[in-house]
């Protein structure tokens, strides 16, 4: 034998091993983090589990958005392929939807693959007692309880608590520029619009993480780490339930809004707009129906009137206008003024004409405010000025974002000569601001357009003298033990005019509820209110004519109301818009006075009793008892919630409800 | 004078016992503990589940001693009649063998038993008979006849159809004529022609076979089909990192990720648990063999000797370079088990046989040295 064989062996073993010497040291050295990662993915399996959304409470606890246990049938993608065998042998069983179906296409598309998707959610007991009764017929179907948002009040709140809706692509987004967006799955609900949009952060809570350990047919063999889901934080709101309930009832079905604050604090008390839809419509998508149905109403449900809908304030604007003219001097309490019925530019033969061709003769400012002399304002306007307006006027938030803790706030316009260039940039004769826009401006009407929030926020800078409190539906942030996590931070401003200059302006308000324009709506009070009326002109009218050639109802002009009480401890500062109501006493005027009378004289146990049959939030205490305790069912005026032992009147409460 | 006889017979028996080569046997004796370990762990610490592994090398370990207490002349008088016998079985299998996915490889005789693997055996014992009978320089004719042994067993075992033993049955024959000096120019031509009429040859291939090609050229382009066992392999030996994961403790084989973790693929349990310093003993174990087995053959003392026990050695170390170089994704998935190591069966004694002609060639120089 050669030796050059033997060699050639040798070669062949030793390079043939140091070949797997150096195989294996590449993937046991070099690549051995890489594939350690691909082992631990292969074993470990993740499970979210889902916290429970943070619930929405009134002042007195009541719950306005809850939670509540729904039965869905769901399905994993990749046994989803022939799904329509599976929707005709499932029709057998519940009832299924065209619907049902899109939505379930609409889910599959945003699904990753080991996400359930929901074929039909909201079972009826007879349809999960019929799928899991045939459960040998769906073997990759899966029956689970989920808890969804209910809003038992459906369309009381739709405006101010919005409501909660699936993850649409646009949310992914942004919840990805903000980095949260883990703490979603592909099919959950996020807040859509409204408190549930604003405070989405604070509800949410997080969710669980369980990893198991898995083997390589998917069965579970252990646990590798579980981080348990946080429930969500419950939001206190300012709102109180029982005079939301009235308010909207008063307004009935008549389109507008009402808004209530605490002058002393910003609190949000009533927030109404009408019409309003059923806020539950929108969790999984509403259906085709219901859109149309919503789309097509002129009342337009879906604007939120009360910080979207801008209306020209009328006379309602004469008190701010009148506080600002004393700061600046412009009028003062001796100032005496002779209404004869109407007021002429100089130069003009145009008459700027009273409601009711009135002639009040000589009057002061507060006769002016009492009376809603127009005469006095157009020259009060003129002799202010669009520049002096407006610099004046925002002290009371017109035309300014309030800051409420809502969603697509609109600012209104307090119109200014820079505003009307550009806004008649093209028209060469409307470019300039005219002595006559002052003067209609003066009485509220021309350009001017406010919210009804923005009305009840000046109002109630005027209420609290000169004290502006951001107005906020938000009081405090509890977890699921009831105690307080955080409290909205109120935030308050001084404004510049001083208390004598609003006092007179306050005057003014008190005697148009005892001898002026609200005087039906002032008589016999308990307490003081100052008010003023205002009528706020649809359509312009025609020269010197008080008669309109449009006669139809929603040509008819808007009634106004704003209004605190009492004068000397104001607690409460609202404002009305009746659209197309007419005459603000009329209209707008008995709503307001309903509506104090309700909050400021109800007796304790007649508040309580209305509000006994709702549903209060009870904080998870494992040391007390199950049954309601007395301090879930505390009276409306007690401020003091959760944990208050005791109070008679609050005994009197726990026995109407059983 | 009696004592005197009977002394000098227990010196020579002792001289008998004495020549035999112990540490080839103490390194087979250690991948029989490595084989334990492992099997232990594969087989998810089930001691029953090992019964046969251990029946297997017992028996094994036994007929390797008979084996090597053979005169290699005796054995080498064994080889046309084994050649023969091996030809019957493959013919037998072809028409009565048991099917499994497409390939008939298995006879069912109370035990299930691969014809096929008798072959690594009877082949290169022919073929090393046929080229001893003449002391001079070899000649074309001797190696065209040896082709010719190789080639009938080799078409026959292609038919089953299992191509991976077949090339190692050839290969077995192969090291035989190499190591009886087949030329280099004649190994040359015949690389460059197969590589040339390669294509020709991809033809001829079973589709489960180019798969099997293919998916090791990318085995992500079929993760959860062939691939999948490429994969889940490189990752097993992957996560083993320099210390393993622990005795007992690999997630891959013990969650069962591994298929065929106690045949085929039982180098990820060693390589996953024990890490690369598992592996690199094992390796080293193997080198040691393969080296003790080549001195053998270098000091053999005929052609029959020689040819045999290298072609024993290098067939050892193919088996370990294929199976080794396909659970770490450098080869195609050939059905070759780990020798020793994976769980026990005709493979295993067929080895061990091996291991027994070795040692006694070994053996046969030591006590019977040629003058």
């Amino acid at each position: 034998m050669t030796k050059s064989r033997i060699i050639a062996a040798y070669l062949f073993v030793l390079t043939g091993i140091a070949i797997l010497y150096a195989r294996y040291a590449y993937l046991q050295i070099s690549d051995h983090k890489e594939l350690l990662v691909k082992a631990v993915e292969n074993y470990s399996s993740i499970v979210a589990t889902q916290p429970v959304r943070g619930g929405i409470i009134d002042r007195e606890s009541i719950v306005l958005a809850d939670n509540r246990v729904s039965y869905a049938v769901a399905i994993l993608p990749k046994d989803a392929k022939s799904i329509e065998s599976t929707f005709s042998l499932l029709e057998s069983q519940i009832n299924l939807t065209a619907f049902d179906k899109k939505k379930y296409f609409k889910q599959l598309k945003q699904s990753k693959n080991f996400d359930w998707v929901i074929i039909k959610d909201d079972l009826s007991n007879t349809e999960v007692a019929n799928l899991t009764s045939h459960n040998y017929l769906f073997p990759n179907l899966n029956v689970f309880a989920h808890t969804k948002r209910y809003y038992p009040f459906t369309d009381l709140y739709a405006h101010s608590i919005g409501y909660v809706g699936r993850v649409s692509q646009n949310d992914k987004k942004k919840l990805g520029l903000d980095g949260v967006l883990k703490n979603y799955l592909a099919n959950d609900y996020i807040g859509k619009s409204g408190l549930e949009q604003q405070y989405e952060s604070m509800m949410r809570g997080s969710i669980g993480k369980k990893i198991i350990r898995t083997d390589a047919f998917g069965n579970e063999v252990g646990l590798i780490s579980n981080t348990p889901a946080v429930d969500g934080y419950t939001l206190q709101l300012t709102i109180d339930n029982r005079l939301q309930q009235k308010a909207s009832q008063l307004l009935g079905d008549r389109k507008g809004a009402i808004v209530a604050l605490d002058p002393q604090t910003g609190g949000v008390l009533v927030f109404v707009s009408k019409p309003s839809y059923d806020a539950n419509l929108f969790l999984d998508g509403i259906s085709p129906d219901d859109w149309d149905e919503l789309q097509q109403d002129k009342g337009n449900p879906l604007l939120n009137r009360a910080i979207q809908g801008t209306y020209p304030p009328g006379s309602t604007f004469k008190p701010f206008l009148a506080a600002a003219s004393l700061y600046l001097g412009v009028r003062n309490a001796n100032y005496r003024f002779h209404d004869v019925g109407f007021f002429t530019l100089p130069g003009s033969s145009h008459r700027f004409r009273n409601s009711g061709n009135e002639v009040l003769g000589t009057i002061g400012i507060v006769d002016a405010v009492a009376h809603s002399s127009d005469a006095f304002f157009y020259k009060l306007g003129l002799d202010m000025g669009v520049d002096r307006m407006d610099k004046t006027l925002p002290f009371f938030g017109l035309g300014q974002k309030t800051g409420i803790d809502l969603p697509q706030e609109n600012s209104g316009l307090l119109p200014s000569r820079a505003w009307k260039a550009k806004r008649f940039a093209k028209d060469p004769y409307q470019r300039s601001w005219l002595p006559a826009d002052s003067v209609t401006m003066g009485v509220g009407q021309g350009f001017n357009h406010y919210t009804p929030l923005q009305m009840a926020y000046a109002t109630s800078i005027l209420a609290d003298d000169g004290v502006a409190h951001r107005p906020h539906l938000l009081d405090r942030v509890l977890n699921k033990n009831g105690t307080v996590v955080s409290v909205y931070p109120e935030s308050s401003v001084k404004i510049p005019i001083s208390k004598a200059d609003l006092d007179l302006v306050k005057l003014g308000m008190q005697r148009v509820m005892q001898i002026g324009t609200g005087s039906k709506v002032g008589a016999g009070a308990k307490y003081t209110i100052a008010g003023k009326t205002g009528t706020a002109q649809v359509v312009a009218l025609q020269q010197n004519s008080r008669k309109s050639k449009f006669s139809g109802s929603q040509y008819k002009d808007h009634s106004w109301f704003i209004a605190f009480a009492p004068v000397e401890n104001p607690k409460i500062a609202i404002a009305v818009v009746v659209e197309n109501g007419g005459w603000g006493a009329s209209a707008a005027g008995p709503i307001v006075r309903q509506i104090f009378d309700s909050y400021l004289l109800a007796s304790e146990s007649k508040v309580a009793e209305s509000q006994v049959q709702y549903k209060r939030f009870r904080p998870v205490d494992s040391s007390s008892p199950s049954v309601p305790t007395v301090a879930d069912d505390a009276d409306d005026t007690n401020t003091d919630t959760e944990n208050s032992d005791g109070g008679g009147g609050a005994d009197d409460a726990t026995e109407t409800s059983q | 004078m009696m004592q005197q006889r009977q002394a000098n017979k227990l010196q020579q028996f002792w001289a008998y016992i004495l020549n035999f080569d112990y540490i080839l046997i103490l390194l087979l004796l250690c991948l029989f503990v490595v084989n334990g370990f492992i099997q232990y762990s594969a087989n998810d610490q089930v001691m029953t589940r090992m019964y046969n592994d251990g029946v297997y090398l017992g028996v094994s370990f036994v007929i390797m001693l008979v084996v090597a207490g053979i005169h290699i002349n005796r054995i080498r008088s064994f080889a046309f009649p084994l050649y023969i016998l091996s030809l019957v079985l493959i013919a037998l299998v072809l028409v009565i063998g048991v099917k499994v996915n497409g390939a008939r490889r298995w006879l069912n005789l109370g035990i299930r038993i691969q014809p096929s693997e008798l072959c690594k055996l009877s082949v290169p014992l022919l073929v090393a008979y046929a080229l001893s009978f003449k002391d001079h320089v070899l000649s074309y004719k001797d190696f065209i006849l040896g082709f010719v042994i190789i080639a009938i067993p080799f078409a026959l075992i292609a038919k089953q159809p299992d191509l991976g033993t077949g090339i190692l049955v050839f290969s077995a024959g192969f090291f035989v004529l190499f190591f009886a000096g087949l030329p280099w120019k004649v190994m040359i031509i015949s690389l460059i022609s197969i590589v040339a009429s390669s294509p020709l040859i991809w033809g001829l291939l079973k589709d489960y076979q180019k798969h099997r090609i293919l998916t090791l050229i990318d085995p992500q382009s079929d993760p959860l089909g062939k691939g999948y066992h490429i994969i889940q392999g490189v990752i097993a030996i992957g996560s083993g990192g320099l210390h393993g994961q622990g005795y007992l403790h690999g997630s891959q084989v013990h969650l069962n990720f591994i298929p065929e973790k106690h045949t085929d693929f039982v180098v990820t349990v060693l390589a996953e648990e024990f890490g690369y310093v598992g592996v690199g003993v094992i390796l080293a174990l193997y080198l040691l063999i393969a080296l003790r087995g080549l001195r053998i053959t270098r000091l053999a003392q005929d052609r029959f000797s020689q040819t045999m026990a290298g072609s024993i050695t290098l067939s050892f170390i193919l088996y370990v370079l294929i199976n080794m170089g396909m659970v770490s994704g450098i080869f195609p998935v050939v059905g070759v088990p780990l020798p020793l190591i994976s769980y026990g069966g005709t493979a295993t004694i067929v080895l061990m046989i091996g291991f027994g002609i070795l040692l006694s060639i070994d053996h046969r120089r030591r006590y019977h040295p040629l003058k």
